[in-house]
C-alpha cells in the first residue's frame, strides 16, 4: 500500500471510531480488512476515488444507523433472549424488600413472639427463594435474596471477625469531640463494607467463569452486568438492619424507605435495557437513604440515648445522623454502579447454534464459496 | 413468526441472502458478489454492509462463522452463513418476485409478443 493508500487506511480508522463501541469491538477489525482489501482492487482498477467517495459517502448514514440500533436495543443493552418477568417473579423479587418492612417495624406491633416469627417468615423466603434461584438457574428475581446473604456474610462473617482490631482502631482514631475523625471513620467503614460485598460477589463471578457447568451463569452476567448490581441492592436491605437499629419511632421511616426500595426493585425487574434497569436501582437505593436521612434528622432528639447524649449534643448528633446515612448512600451508589467494570473481562463463547445441514458442508468444504474471486 | 410479515426486502438484504445462499461468505466476498449479481447496480459500502450484517445476524436470518483458512498460519476469518430461517425467507422472497415476474410477463410482455 503506498502513502496515499496508507493515509486512507488511518482515515478510514478515524472514521470507524465513531461507531457505538460495542459495534465496533464486534466489526471493526472486519470492517478495516475489508476496507483495506476493497481500497487495493480499487487503486489496481484504478478507481480509487470513485471508492473513497462512496464509502464517506454512506458513512455518516451508516454510523447513524448503528447508533439507532444500539438505542433501539437491537444490541447487547437490551435483555435480548431473556423472557419477560411474571407477575410471580415481580412479586417474589419486592417480596424480600416489602417482607422486611413486616420484620423491622414487628417489634413495635407485636410481642417478642411476633418479632420472632417475623424473622423467621423472612429467613424462609430468602431461603427459599435461593434455593429455588440456584435450581432455576438464578433468575433475576433471586438476586436480592443472594446479595442480603452476601451483607450478613460481610456484616458477620468478614467486618464482624474483624471487630476487636477495628475497636481498638476507632478508640485510638476517634476522640470524643473530633467530629471530623469521626466522619472520616463512618465513610470508611461504610466503604469497606460496600467493598467487601462487591469484592466478595467479584470472586462468584470468577468461579462462574471457571468453572465449565457454571459458564452459562457468567455469559448471563458479562452480557448484563445490572444482575450484579441487583444482588448487591439486596445487600442494602442488610445495611438498613443496621442503621435502624436502636431507633425508636421510626416506622412510618422504616416504611418508606423500604417502599422506596421495593419501587425500584419493581422498576427494575420491568425494565429491558441496562441503562434503565440502573437507573431504577441508584433511583430506589437514593430515595430510600434519602428518607433516611431526613428521618434521621427528625428523630434523633426524639431517642432515649442517655450515654450517647452525655458525648455528644443532641444537635451535633442529629447532622452526624442524618449526613452519614447520605455518606453511605454515596458508598452505595458506586457499589451499584461498580459491576459495569465487568465489560473489561472476556466473553464466553457462546455454545453452539444450529446450523443447517447443506451449510455445514459448505463451511467444510468452502470451494469457490467463501474466497473472494 | 410468519415469513410473509418480514417480505418484501429490501434490495441490498435481498442481494445479501442470495449471495449466501450456495454456501459461507466473508464480508467482503459478499461485496463482491452482490456488485456482480446486481450487474453493478447494488455496490455497497463497508459501513452500509456490515450496518446491513449485523441486523441480519439480529434477526436471525444468518450466523456468524468462522471460515476455514487453507494456510495454517494466517488467521481465521470470520464469515457469514444463512439459517434455515434466513433461507426461507429468501425462498418466500424470490417466490413473490417470481409471481411478480409472471404477472408482468402476462400482461407486459405477453401482450407486446
Amino acid at each position: 500500500m503506498n502513502r496515499y493508500g496508507l493515509f486512507l487506511h488511518y482515515l478510514y480508522v478515524g472514521l470507524l471510531s465513531l461507531y457505538p463501541s460495542r459495534f465496533r469491538t464486534e466489526f471493526g477489525s472486519e470492517m478495516q480488512a475489508v476496507f483495506d482489501q476493497a481500497l487495493v482492487d480499487a487503486a489496481v482498477s484504478g478507481c480509487i476515488a470513485g471508492f473513497f467517495v462512496r464509502e464517506v459517502r454512506d458513512w455518516p448514514l451508516s454510523v447513524l444507523h448503528a447508533h439507532l440500533l444500539e438505542r433501539k436495543g437491537l444490541n447487547m443493552n437490551t435483555t435480548s433472549g431473556e423472557k419477560p418477568i411474571s407477575w410471580q417473579g415481580i412479586l417474589v423479587g419486592i417480596g424480600l424488600f416489602l417482607l422486611a418492612i413486616f420484620w423491622q417495624l414487628s417489634d413495635s406491633l407485636v410481642s417478642n413472639l411476633g418479632v420472632n416469627i417475623a424473622l423467621i417468615v423472612l429467613l424462609i423466603f430468602m431461603v427459599l427463594v435461593m434455593l429455588i434461584g440456584i435450581f432455576k438457574g438464578l433468575p433475576r428475581w433471586s438476586l436480592p435474596s443472594f446479595g442480603l446473604l452476601l451483607g450478613g456474610f460481610i456484616m458477620y462473617g468478614g467486618l464482624g471477625l474483624l471487630d476487636p482490631i477495628l475497636g481498638g482502631m476507632m478508640s485510638r482514631f476517634v476522640q470524643i469531640g473530633n467530629e471530623i475523625n469521626r466522619y472520616a471513620w463512618q465513610a470508611m467503614m461504610s466503604g469497606v463494607y460496600w467493598l467487601l460485598v462487591f469484592l466478595l460477589s467479584l470472586i462468584f463471578i470468577l468461579i462462574f467463569a471457571l468453572l465449565p457447568s457454571l459458564r452459562p451463569l457468567y455469559r448471563r452476567i458479562r452480557k448484563d452486568w445490572t444482575l450484579v448490581s441487583f444482588m448487591l441492592y439486596g445487600a442494602v436491605l442488610f445495611s438498613f438492619f443496621i442503621n435502624w437499629d436502636e431507633y425508636t419511632h421510626e416506622q412510618a421511616f422504616v416504611a418508606a424507605c423500604n417502599l422506596f426500595l421495593a419501587i425500584g426493585a419493581g422498576g427494575y425487574l420491568l425494565s429491558k435495557t441496562k441503562t434503565s434497569r440502573l437507573a431504577w436501582l441508584l433511583g430506589g437505593a437514593a430515595l430510600a437513604m434519602i428518607t433516611m436521612s431526613v428521618g434521621k434528622f427528625i428523630l434523633v432528639p426524639l431517642q432515649d440515648w442517655p450515654m450517647w447524649f452525655q458525648w455528644h449534643s443532641k444537635g451535633v448528633e442529629r447532622w452526624f445522623e442524618s449526613l452519614r446515612s447520605l455518606i453511605e448512600l454515596g458508598w452505595m451508589l458506586l457499589a451499584l454502579i461498580a459491576p459495569s467494570v465487568l465489560n473489561l473481562l472476556p466473553l464466553a463463547k457462546e455454545p453452539a447454534v444450529e446450523i443447517p445441514d447443506s451449510t455445514k458442508r459448505a463451511v467444510e468444504n468452502p470451494v469457490g464459496s467463501a474466497s473472494p474471486s | 413468526m410468519d415469513v410473509q410479515e418480514n417480505l418484501p426486502l429490501t434490495e441490498s438484504t435481498f442481494y445479501i441472502l442470495l449471495s449466501l445462499a450456495p454456501g459461507p461468505k466473508h464480508g467482503y466476498a459478499i461485496m463482491k458478489d452482490v456488485k456482480t449479481l446486481s450487474e453493478s447496480r447494488v455496490v455497497l459500502s463497508t459501513g452500509t454492509l456490515y450496518g446491513a450484517i449485523k441486523r441480519l445476524l439480529d434477526q436471525g436470518w444468518i450466523l456468524r462463522v468462522d471460515e476455514p483458512s487453507e494456510n495454517r498460519n494466517t488467521r481465521e476469518r470470520k464469515a457469514y452463513v444463512l439459517t434455515q430461517r434466513g433461507r426461507r425467507i429468501l425462498e418466500a422472497e424470490t417466490v413473490r418476485l417470481g409471481k411478480l415476474y409472471q404477472a408482468a410477463q402476462l400482461r407486459v410482455i405477453g401482450e407486446e409478443v
